[in-house]
């Protein structure tokens, strides 16, 4: 006994340790998150956008002095995407207001085609490398809330997983339970997008499933969103088919996004007008 | 005292590096507060490996992850194991560096097996080859000069004058 005794911050650590695991097993996956977890994640929040900025501040540091030449590219490639954003913003608000008018001419009146864009900048990327998650700097005090599609100019980045007051946590497209609505640009043909799968060469894609028996699918081919789950509208690009299984039957295609979502600093969020509390 | 406050500068140094800088490097890099976590165990005591373990653990799952708690978790299993290997022998540094890759290697599935279950897919061996064997090669590299540093604070003034 004395010597077990002896041995207490062992067993105080392996009691920490099962207590941990506990509550990590009890935290993880999609949910919505405990008072008292929101009220932790909220009380940081604030450090988590000093620290983003910081870093921002010492990388630009950097890069002025050791390379005043990556500092012209790097303000040509924001405006560019400046832009680029400016012009789908435009494009969604058009495609939008002509919905309304479509939608009211067909009597259409369940259908909410209206949608409002929450720009947000990415503050915290996931420090575990094999789950992909972003956290933003906007939460519910700014009308965001939960299963809200996250996009950029590129396309699809994923959907708000865990909200509090000032931040969200947002799941990206590679992650394996990620499902989305989808359909074949070019055919129309509806299908599921979800799961990942590796090719051999270790390129990582999404898997595209459940199209009709007689899709015409080719390599090359847009994949959009189809806008049936409810969670992102109709049209917005997913990514490119890159492989075919011809073999397996397991799935139908392989899917590789189009965003590029290891560079990502600003993200739109979309928000249904009205919708969001 | 103030190896104390040298463990909580370096504790909160190292949190705040694996939130900026290596969160965005993905998973071939070091994890700065399980280096300072286990020099705090080699070089103060195991208690204040394991709440610097427990506390930084925490903090990093609330600000970066989906989950709380696993981080924590995995610096915990870590800072026992090299407990255990090193009981109360202040090791040599090739030594010291070994003890430390072992234990993060050995911690290490945990985080894989918790992100398989939360929808990971990765290769395994591939991944133990090129993310988590360098992980532990750099963390243990780390945990090097954090525990000289601690060591030079737990030498009084008067000392470090004579020396």
């Amino acid at each position: 006994m004395r010597k077990l005794w002896r041995n207490r911050p062992l067993w105080i650590s392996a009691a920490l340790f099962v207590l941990c695991l506990v509550l990590a097993a009890s935290t993880m996956g999609d949910k919505t998150i405990t008072y008292t977890e929101g009220l932790f994640r909220t009380a940081a929040q604030p450090v988590q956008t000093w620290l983003s900025h910081a870093q921002s501040e010492v990388r630009g540091f950097l890069i002025r002095v050791f390379n005043p030449s990556e500092l012209e590219k790097e303000n040509e490639e924001l405006k560019k995407k400046l832009n680029e954003q400016a012009a789908a913003l435009a494009f969604y608000e058009d495609t939008a207001r002509e919905n309304a008018r479509l939608t009211e001419l067909l009597n259409f009146t369940d259908a909410n085609p209206k949608l409002r864009f929450l720009t947000a900048e990415v503050i915290g990327r996931g420090t575990n490398p094999y789950i992909d998650t972003l956290t933003l700097n906007i939460g519910t005090r700014h009308g965001a809330s939960e299963k809200m599609a996250v996009i950029t100019s590129d396309g699809v980045i994923g959907r708000v997983s865990e909200i509090g007051p000032t931040w969200c946590r947002v799941r990206t497209l590679s992650n394996d339970d990620m499902r989305i609505s989808v359909m074949v640009q070019r055919t129309r043909d509806e299908g599921m997008y979800g799961g990942l799968h590796a090719l051999p060469d270790g390129t990582l894609g999404g898997k595209l499933y459940y199209l009709p028996d007689n899709a015409d699918i080719r390599i090359g081919d847009v994949i959009v969103t189809s806008g049936l789950d409810e969670v992102f509208p109709k049209g917005l690009l997913i990514g490119k088919v890159i492989a075919l299984d011809e073999n397996t039957g397991a799935f139908d295609a392989i899917v590789q996004w189009d965003a590029d979502l290891d560079h990502l600093e600003e993200v739109l969020v979309i928000a249904p007008v009205g919708g969001a509390s | 005292m103030k190896r104390y406050l040298t463990l909580i500068t370096a504790g909160v140094i190292a949190t705040a590096l694996d939130i900026t800088i290596f969160a965005q490097a993905g998973g071939m890099c070091p994890c700065m507060l399980l280096a300072v976590a286990l020099a705090s165990c080699v070089s103060l005591n195991v208690q204040s490996a394991i709440i610097t373990a427990l506390v930084g653990g925490l903090v990093i799952d609330a600000l970066t992850n989906s989950y709380l708690g696993l981080t924590a978790a995995c610096c915990l299993l870590s800072v026992s194991v090299l407990y255990l290997m090193i009981r109360k022998n202040h090791p040599k540094l090739f030594m010291l560096w070994l003890y430390a890759f072992i234990s993060v290697v050995i911690a290490s599935p945990i985080v894989l097996l918790y992100s398989y279950l939360l929808g990971a897919r990765f290769q395994l061996l591939r991944t133990l080859a090129v993310e988590v064997v360098p992980s532990g090669v750099l963390t243990g590299l780390c945990v090097l000069p954090v525990v000289k540093l601690l060591d030079w604070a737990k030498i009084n003034r008067r000392d470090r004058i004579a020396i």
